[in-house]
């Protein structure tokens, strides 16, 4: 038992019964304890409505948030078709939580809806607000600027997309008892220590410039007035079953993302989940807006590697001085499929490291979530760290 | 330092353009401009300023934006460095650049760290310029459209007026134009009643909620807004409708929030107001707006001028120009008040809605100028039956509406509506000529709900017309809900043949004595994704009813010839024929002509070998343009085929009359004729008479081996049925077409 001022546990389950993965990885985190916030990922294997029933019945009072993933984190490596579940209490914490279903109809006032219920946290020391999303819902980006202009400058934003396995057919989203859809499900944290946030990628632009000519919030029609599919494959020498067969494009398209760029070297990147082989269009989870230059975005083990130490680095150099008591990751499914089952058991051993011991928690997302500086908040294929003092 | 690619602020501006000119009004433009500055130049926060005024910020909380410290940092000199507050981040310095060339809009950009080098300011610089120019172009653009929607308005009434439009038709457009143009939720035109100068009658509404329309019909001179700017002569004004010392206790507890009315003159009398209100709150009328709604109101007294005298003007307004009566806002008014008279007793209000039978074919073939006179004569016809408190209206075209109060059992109701049925069937005499209309009517009883007894009494008239015309039938519950499955069944249908729903199938006509295959007959099918294959008796009379059998014809004439010159062209038999049914609707249709010649051209197959089909019933309503119709049609070499020959009363009459190639006898006349000599005459009647024509005979319908062999006896030349083949799809009878499979003289006897 502790009777700290914050406390942070984490558990994890593989068990494919989802009262049993919901006793487990809950019960591991809470270890007895009355928390004030649970967050739980877990694959879309598991029957999700039991899962968020047990896990909400262990949670008691608390508030209880998270979503479905493709692939989950925590200590001791990654996992896929299990459960993870990260706790916090303690009277150093204060949180809210609220959600919004209708997102993709309505990100920005989604995103400014969520923002305006939580900011009673603004009155901490040190806050900010995480959200967990349905990223095959709408523009993702529209999201956040909702949210931002709402919640201002001086709220970090960090969260992810939620998965569904690489399926792209449908992701939840959890909030207390209940298994949403389209919605965005949102927790201001207020701490009276520090929190960190790190958001890196690793990716690197190759080749020319496209201008993008005609695109929609979540397509690219074209790219140079070509239609953008058929430069896409073309510029990449895409393998002949990518062109014509959609789930060898998905896995082609992981490791094949565009960059914009922005003020700062590192583009931001934007992952191509999709195609619309009828129409010849690029899909996209956030909007890449007509009359932006993009460049083809590759990465190696090496590269990718690297930003997850950077990333890592500066979640810890942002609690100022303090150690972290808690970790949580939003990484890209997509990180995933460019360093392998051997890369990515050693990206979570370096995460750990930083952790030095404290409990972590996180999932594979499609989309993160991370506005520290100025409007831009949504990645792809990118890493973000929340360190937690 | 900052790594950036070479092209980095082109780009930005490049995306910058897109995002600001991509937008549909001013606002957008300004949200899209502040949030694309903040993410190119990483901002903490940025804020629009148009003078003194606040048009956009990002980066502040909600409702937090430090408006006075961004004045202050706008108006300060260009050289000082400024700050301001940004909650979470203490006091942040600002750079700022001007939208536009007037000197007064400012972005105001608020960033942590750095200041922005020399590259980041040119940006912001052009971004700046970028986004006044893209304001001021929406802002240009909405004002014109704004003035040429109040232009082609405004000329769309001078045109009314000056066509002598019906008066009410002109206020219902002036009224529509005022909604329109102010952007309320409701208008309305308001007249003084001649009889009665203290009160006002609403002669135009749009938007007013149907349970308040019934109430505010007519009104006091004291009450409202509307009567008060008769009253003082001057346009009223308020925004804050419920503060209003004239405001309606009905409208303030329905929450109207603001209210505008200007007074309507003839002649410089005022005569009554146009009403605009609004339930949205902070609406506010600009001199603009207020200027806008005198215009308007000048356009009404305009109109009302132009009809000259006041008295005339209200009945006008009021009632039919042509019999007289009441007109559709009248009857409703009248309505309204017997509903509240009845509200204080038990007895009851009925509505009769009386729709004219064969109208249409009168006012057609003898032309409007009798059929006025027709309707004036119904009108007279129904006003004879009825009581001094009942009331009588035409509600357009051939549809009246009757009235009565304080009915105890709907027995009154259906009595009276026999009486008007009997009277308006009694021959009319027009010019020594006798013309014959007939009524059906539907009847609703009811002590509230003005609109909604008119609706049920409408629905009730519709069943009385399926149900064969001539009668009333008193409106049940149910027929709300058979409405609603017509409806679906109508919206179903008008897609049917996007979604390639239909399909022709097809029957084979064969040479009675040889069995040889003579022709097909084309017949529709439907496909429906629900209730499965429907057949035309199903679906033909609705399309017929809502016009979309012109629509299916022309599929149906095209896809025949396309199929039969498919055949041509695969080898079928160079005589081989076509039978395709027309619909009485069809022709109606002054296009019919065209379409068949097109459906020819198209396929080009041979006009000889297409057979139109009309049924006997049809060629019994008979008039001189559908014989026009018909020659011209034969004038293409197609040939015509009366269907159902022998089940109309009059066969013989318009053998002469009508330009006819071939006569299909009836499927009643072939089914007896296995069943023994004395029940063949008929049949022979119809051969014989063929033959003394010189026109070939189908019979139709003949299902047993028996029946083709007494045809044969008789000497009737052609037949189809079950028998022979039933109607298949094309690629199922293709076989048979193209010579491979033989015609089938004695297939199987049984329907499945």
């Amino acid at each position: 038992m502790s009777d700290a001022l914050r406390w942070v546990g984490a558990g994890r389950s593989d068990s494919q019964d989802s009262q049993t993965a919901a006793e487990r990885a809950v019960g591991d985190a809470l270890q007895g304890r009355a928390a004030k916030l649970v967050v739980l990922f877990a694959s879309e294997a598991l029957d999700l409505q039991r899962l968020v029933t047990h896990a909400q019945r262990l949670a008691g009072d608390a508030p209880l948030v998270g979503c479905s993933t493709a692939g989950e984190i925590a200590g001791g490596g990654p996992g896929d078709a299990g459960v993870v579940a990260l706790a916090l209490g303690g009277d150093g914490f204060v949180i809210a939580t609220t959600h919004v279903t209708g997102l993709a109809a309505a990100p920005r006032e989604a995103g400014a809806e969520v923002a305006a219920a939580l900011s009673e946290v603004a009155g901490a020391p040190h806050h900010l607000l995480m959200l967990l999303t349905d990223g095959l819902a709408g523009d993702q980006q529209e999201m956040v600027r909702g949210a931002y202009s709402v919640a201002g400058a001086g709220m970090p934003l960090v969260g992810g997309c939620a998965g569904d396995d690489l399926h792209m057919a449908a992701t939840h989203q959890f909030f207390n008892g209940e298994v949403l859809q389209d919605a965005v499900v949102a927790v201001g944290i207020g701490s009276d220590a520090p929190l960190g946030i790190g958001v890196r990628h690793g990716w690197k632009a190759v080749g020319e410039p496209m201008l993008v000519t005609a695109s929609r919030p979540n397509n690219v029609d074209t790219l140079d007035d070509q239609p953008a599919l058929d430069v896409y494959l073309e510029r990449l020498n895409a393998p002949a079953e990518a062109r014509t067969d959609r789930e060898a494009f998905i896995r082609f398209a992981l490791e094949h993302p565009l960059g914009m760029a922005r003020r700062t070297g590192e583009e931001q990147v934007r992952w191509i989940p999709s195609a619309d082989f009828d129409s010849r269009s690029l899909v996209t989870s956030a909007e890449v807006p007509p009359g932006a230059l993009v460049r083809l975005m590759v990465g190696d083990t090496a590269s990718v590697l690297a930003a997850t130490d950077a990333a890592c680095a500066d979640a810890v150099t942002g609690l100022a001085g303090e150690q972290p008591i808690g970790m949580l990751v939003f990484d890209c499914a997509a990180r995933r499929a460019v360093l392998g089952q051997d890369g990515i058991a050693t990206e979570i051993e370096r995460v750990e490291r930083y952790a030095a011991g404290a409990p972590l928690a996180g999932f594979y997302t499609y989309g993160e979530i991370a506005r520290t500086r100025g409007v831009a908040g949504f990645h792809n294929q990118t890493l973000v760290v929340l360190a937690i003092a | 330092m900052t790594v950036r690619a070479a092209s980095w602020s082109t780009q930005q501006l490049a995306e910058f353009v897109a995002a600001v000119s991509s937008v549909a009004d001013a606002d957008l433009a300004a949200r899209a401009g502040v949030e694309r500055v903040a993410e190119a130049l990483d901002a903490d926060a940025v804020a629009l300023m148009y003078g003194e005024r606040l048009a956009y910020a990002i980066g502040w909380p909600a409702g937090a934006t430090p408006v006075d410290a961004i004045r202050a940092a706008v108006a300060a000199d260009l050289d000082d460095e400024h700050v301001v507050p940004v909650p979470g981040l203490g006091y942040v310095p600002i750079t700022r650049a001007e939208v536009g060339e007037d000197g007064d809009a400012y972005l105001v950009v608020a960033r942590e760290g750095e200041p922005p080098d020399a590259e980041e300011k040119g940006l912001l610089r052009a971004m700046a310029r970028t986004l006044g120019l893209a304001m001021h172009n929406h802002q240009v653009v909405s004002a014109l459209r704004e003035r040429q929607r109040l232009l082609e308005g405004l000329s769309e009434i001078q045109r009314a007026i000056a066509l002598r439009e019906p008066l009410h038709q002109v206020l219902n457009t002036i009224v529509g134009l005022a909604q329109e143009i102010l952007g309320d939720d409701q208008a309305a035109l308001m007249l003084r009643d001649p009889a009665d100068p203290d009160s006002l009658i609403v002669a135009a509404s749009t938007g007013v909620p149907q349970e308040l329309e019934d109430r505010v019909q007519r009104r006091r001179i004291d009450e409202g807004i509307g009567g008060r700017a008769v009253l003082e002569d001057r346009l009223i004004v308020a925004e804050r409708y419920a503060e209003s010392s004239a405001a309606m206790s009905l409208f303030v507890k329905a929450g109207l929030a603001s209210a505008m009315a200007a007074p309507v003159h003839i002649e410089g009398d005022v005569v009554g107001c146009l009403l605009v209100s609004s339930y949205r709150h902070g609406l506010q009328y600009t001199p603009a707006d207020q200027n806008l709604l005198i215009t308007i109101a000048q356009q009404a007294s305009l109109a009302l001028t132009d009809a000259r005298i006041v008295s005339d003007m209200v009945h006008q307004a009021l009632h039919d120009p042509l019999t007289g009566m009441p007109n559709r806002a009248l009857f409703g008014d009248r309505l309204a008040h017997a509903l509240q008279r009845t509200e204080r007793t038990t007895s009851e209000v009925a509505v009769l809605f009386v729709d004219l039978d064969r109208f249409k074919p009168v006012n057609d073939s003898l032309g409007h100028a009798v059929g006025d006179e027709v309707l004036c004569v119904v009108a007279e016809r129904i006003s004879g039956c009825l009581r001094e408190s009942d009331t009588a209206a035409r509600l357009g075209g051939d549809e009246f509406a009757v009235l009565l109060e304080e009915i105890d059992t709907q027995a009154e109701a259906t009595t009276l509506a026999q009486r008007i049925i009997d009277t308006v069937a009694a021959p009319i005499v027009i010019d020594g000529r006798h013309v014959f209309v007939g009524a059906s009517i539907g009847i609703a009883t009811g002590q509230r709900g003005a609109e909604d007894l008119l609706r049920k009494a409408d629905l009730a008239m519709y069943r009385a017309k399926a149900d064969g015309r001539g009668r009333s039938v008193l409106f049940e519950p149910r027929m709300q809900g058979q409405a609603l499955e017509r409806l679906e069944l109508e919206i179903e249908l008008r897609g049917a043949i996007e979604r390639a729903e239909m399909e022709l199938f097809y029957q084979p006509i064969v040479v009675l004595d040889s069995g040889a295959l003579h022709g097909v007959e084309a017949l529709l099918r439907w496909h429906h994704p629900e209730r499965g294959l429907v057949g035309p008796a199903d679906f033909i009379p609705l399309a017929e009813e809502t016009g979309l059998i012109i629509e299916i014809g022309w599929w149906v004439l095209e896809t025949a010839c396309r199929q039969l010159a498919a055949w041509h062209g695969a080898g079928a038999q160079r005589d081989l024929t076509m039978n395709v049914n027309l619909s009485g609707r069809q022709l109606e249709d002054p296009g019919l002509h065209s379409t068949v010649a097109d459906a020819l051209s198209h396929a080009a197959v041979d006009e000889g070998s297409l057979i139109l089909e009309i049924t006997e019933t049809v060629l019994m309503h008979d008039t001189d343009a559908t014989i026009e119709r018909l020659r011209a049609l034969r004038a293409l070499g197609v040939r015509l085929a009366v269907d159902d020959f022998g089940t109309g009363y009059s066969s013989l009459r318009y053998l002469n009359r009508f330009p006819i190639d071939v006569l299909k006898m009836a499927s009643p006349f072939v089914e007896p004729l296995d069943a023994g000599s004395e029940r063949r005459s008929l049949a022979q009647t119809i051969v014989s008479l063929g033959s003394n024509l010189g026109l070939p005979v189908i019979a139709e319908g003949i299902e047993r081996p028996e029946q083709h062999a007494a045809l044969v006896a008789l000497g009737c030349e052609l037949g189809q049925g079950y028998h022979f083949g039933r109607p298949v799809p094309a690629a199922e009878i293709e076989p048979q077409i193209l010579g491979k499979r033989p015609a089938n003289g004695g297939g199987s006897h049984t329907r499945s």
